[in-house]
């Protein structure tokens, strides 16, 4: 009986650091699904503008005192990616080194945040080595383009209407709006929607 | 007896191991987990470097502690973990709850189950406390030593160890459910 006892002890103390290592795998598949099946492009979530809209001239001036003034139409025939980021969004972070390797032959990329604190702005811009794009601290410029959640990113055309915009998570999603861009629909959940 | 001391005996294992793996966590990542202390916003960004340092070396010494000096160990974990849980309750109310918790691996999004988490093992430490300062333990000290009982205990504390990481998985997988689906909420 205690023989028994024992055993039966053992299978079940395998059994319990088995199921264990069980749920761990189901718990992880699970972070991999939500990562697979998330939406296909950025998604557009936005109450105050629209795509063909003229997009909003917000004079502003960037961290290293240069004047800009995103929205204002551009005589080089080169567009704006505005992407509205914050030092304390990670998924922000993850981000920039897709900016970075992003071909700016047509774009002119200008990074957007808000806050008080200009010194830790300052600090990130050092960290994540970002000098080579103009930073915006304001938050007049977040609002006037309905930014609402991060990181957020807005196509502007040359001619200063809006191409794409929206909430971008991933590099596909950035992508998207480029491609939203090209294929001349408003986002690509448009572009599903009429194909299908 | 016998059984609350090896009970005892696991729980520390357990908790040991999960400040030994937070901490080479922390120093692997440093310079990511500097910008995490300065994200809590609770003290001077300028002290964050050193903090980087401090905070896993005593992660460190505390799993030490907690091996070689159970008592001292089991209080000495209470006071970090409860610290912890301070720091993100804090931040909670600030409505920060996007920062990454800084638990190790994927960014974890700030949650009240983190909360709960840390004071689970916060009460299960203060029933070592007491387990160990009970006339009894001290008694039977030779016997917590026992081949059985340091197996049963690494069994309970490896049964811990899948538990916990579990959990963590389900929060850090609401961290990845949010920002992809739901969009990164402004600070």
């Amino acid at each position: 009986m205690n023989n028994f006892l024992v055993i039966s002890n053992v299978l079940l103390w395998l059994l319990v650091i088995g199921l264990g290592i069980t749920i761990y795998a189901l718990t992880r598949q699970i972070g991999v699904l939500y990562e697979r099946v998330a939406p296909a492009g950025a998604l557009m979530l936005n109450q105050t503008l629209k795509v063909g809209d003229s997009a909003p001239e917000i004079p502003s001036v960037t961290l290293t005192g240069q004047q800009l003034t995103p929205g204002q139409p551009t005589q080089t025939n080169r567009g704006q990616l505005l992407f509205f980021m914050a030092p304390d969004c990670p998924i922000c972070k993850s981000l920039l080194p897709v900016l970075k390797s992003m071909p700016t032959s047509d774009v002119d990329i200008v990074l957007a945040s808000d806050g008080d604190d200009i010194e830790e702005h300052r600090a990130y811009v050092a960290q994540q080595q970002l000098d080579a794009f103009p930073y915006i601290v304001s938050e007049v410029l977040g609002k006037s383009y309905g930014v609402a959640k991060l990181p957020y990113a807005v196509l502007i055309k040359p001619d200063a209407t809006i191409a794409s915009l929206g909430i971008v998570n991933s590099r596909e999603h950035l992508e998207s709006l480029f491609e939203a861009q090209a294929l001349g629909v408003a986002s690509i959940q448009e572009y599903l929607g009429k194909s299908s | 007896m016998l059984g609350l001391i090896t009970a005892s005996f696991g729980i520390r294992l357990f908790v040991a191991l999960v400040f030994i793996f937070a901490a080479q966590h922390k120093l692997r990542n440093r310079l990511d987990f500097e910008g995490i202390i300065t994200q809590y916003r609770l003290t001077r960004a300028s002290a964050s470097p050193l903090l980087s340092w401090l905070i896993p070396a005593i992660e460190l010494i505390c799993a030490a502690t907690l091996v070689l000096a159970p008592a001292l160990g089991a209080l000495f974990a209470a006071h970090l973990l409860t610290g912890y849980a301070s720091a993100i309750f804090i931040n909670l109310l600030r409505g920060r709850h996007h920062i990454d918790c800084g638990c190790g691996g994927e960014a974890t999004p700030l949650s009240p189950g983190l909360i709960g988490r840390n004071l689970l093992m916060v009460l299960a430490l203060v029933g070592v406390v007491f387990v160990e300062n009970s006339p009894l333990a001290q008694a039977t000290a030779i016997g917590a030593g026992s081949f059985t009982s340091s197996l049963l205990a690494s069994g309970f504390a490896a049964g811990l160890g899948a538990l916990y990481i579990s959990f963590n998985q389900l929060q850090t997988n609401t961290g990845i459910y949010r920002r992809l689906w739901l969009g990164e909420r402004v600070g």
